[in-house]
């Protein structure tokens, strides 16, 4: 026979029905003779009951339901599909930036040539050596004709520069292809295309005598 | 005390019955999603509302919870009943909406005042005493803090066990047994202490207790 002490400990569990069958046996005994302890049941089992039972709380609105499936049919129709696609447009359009973006500086970047990018052909022109004037003019006094060493170009200007020095006087008329020189080179060699203009000599002022000579 | 057997078999068909309409709502079928609103939106606008005690801030939840729970249907469990589900989002939304800074507090305590409307359940013409009981004990609910209020009312109203109650609140289920038994004891003392109070009223005025 348990006391109303236990029983008052008990009675939780006895309401939520988790006392086991033989002590829930135990304390609807004990409540068949304790008025105390039925009392105290009572008022927790009435507590239980308005809660469980008296239904009073406001009626929710008639049309909510209405108004949650117009929503759920919303963010379900198509259109609303568009946020979607949308982002995955703009993350596939971010990703094709950044490729773009890489594939700028990759193209930008100064990468130093292993070789050059612009293959360098060899001249098919060997310069000639490089001659000072003098020898060039000196060879020329010795007979070579000027036309035979230089091109028509440097003819020229050598001409022009032998006129400067004072090395020939450019007053005299200059056959720059003289056929009676002694030279080794057969006369007919020089290409009469290449002779060159010789007005430009007469435009030459004489040479003062206080002039460097090179 | 619960009838366990019959009960039992109630839930065992509601619940199939509820992933029968989850099902189908998966697969886009609104007539399934409305015939599962009509099912669960006054449970869960009572409860909500005995816990906000403001029918604008209740049917706000009651909405949300709803979308919510829709929207992640797919992380469903259906090991449990959606009911479950449906109310462990509300009572989160509830705690969420009451910590959140409240501007003019008037409305609200003026709804707090409204008890509900007139249509009650009982076709029963109500006694005084038992009208006055019920009143005492809802005074006595209102005056319970969020989580002990929340345990009476899945307890009793919603009839889950204290393992679903735990799930729902996140909770142990040794601290929804305190829960519970602190606000039972809270009703209690309320009940006893108006008892009281009508001796003493009956001691002091002899009419009315004649009367």
């Amino acid at each position: 026979m348990i006391t109303c002490e236990h029983t008052k400990n008990l009675l939780d569990a006895y309401l939520n029905d988790e006392l086991a069958g033989s002590m829930a046996a135990e304390v609807d005994a004990h409540l068949l003779d304790c008025p105390h302890c039925r009392h105290q049941l009572s008022l927790l089992e009435a507590c239980g009951n308005v809660v469980r039972l008296d239904i009073n709380e406001p009626k929710i609105s008639e049309d909510f339901t209405d108004r949650l499936v117009a929503i759920l049919e919303e963010n379900a129709s198509p259109t609303n599909a568009w946020p979607q696609l949308r982002r995955g447009i703009a993350v596939a359009t971010g990703l094709l930036g950044i490729a773009a973006a890489v594939a700028l500086v990759v193209g930008f970047y100064p990468r130093r040539p292993t070789q050059p990018a612009i293959e360098i052909m060899p001249s098919k022109y060997t310069p000639a050596q490089p001659t000072s004037l003098v020898e060039t003019v000196t060879e020329d006094f010795l007979g070579w004709p000027i036309g035979d060493v230089l091109d028509a170009g440097e003819r020229i200007s050598s001409v022009i520069e032998l006129g400067r020095l004072g090395l020939i006087q450019t007053s005299d008329p200059i056959d720059l292809y003289p056929a009676e020189f002694n030279s080794s080179r057969p006369p007919d060699t020089v290409p009469a295309q290449t002779k060159p203009e010789l007005d430009v000599l007469e435009t030459l002022p004489d040479l003062e005598e206080d002039s460097e000579v090179l | 005390m619960r009838n366990g057997t019959k009960e039992s078999r109630e839930l065992a068909s509601v619940r199939l019955d509820e992933q029968r309409l989850v099902k189908m709502v998966k697969r886009g079928d609104h007539a399934a999603g409305r015939e599962l609103v009509e099912k669960h939106k006054q449970r869960l606008f009572a409860f909500v509302w005995r816990l906000m005690r403001n029918n604008q801030d209740a049917e706000d939840i009651c909405q949300e919870a709803f979308l919510k729970a829709f929207s992640s249907l797919a992380s469903y469990n259906p090991m449990y009943r959606f009911s479950t589900w449906l109310f462990t989002i509300a009572y989160r939304l509830c705690l969420n909406n009451k910590r959140r800074p409240r501007g003019f507090q008037g409305e609200f305590e003026l709804d707090n005042l409204v008890e509900g409307n007139d249509s009650s359940a009982s076709d029963i013409a109500e006694s005084e005493d038992a009208g006055r009981m019920k009143d005492l004990v809802w005074r006595a609910v209102d005056r319970l803090n969020d989580s002990q209020k929340a345990v009476t009312l899945l307890f009793y109203r919603e009839n889950y066990g204290c393992q679903e109650i735990a799930e729902i609140m996140n909770l142990p289920v040794a601290t929804v047994k305190s829960h519970l038994f602190r606000a039972r004891a809270k009703l209690k003392e309320m009940l006893e202490q108006a008892g009281d109070a009508d001796c003493w009223i009956r001691f002091r005025n002899p009419d009315v207790a004649a009367g």
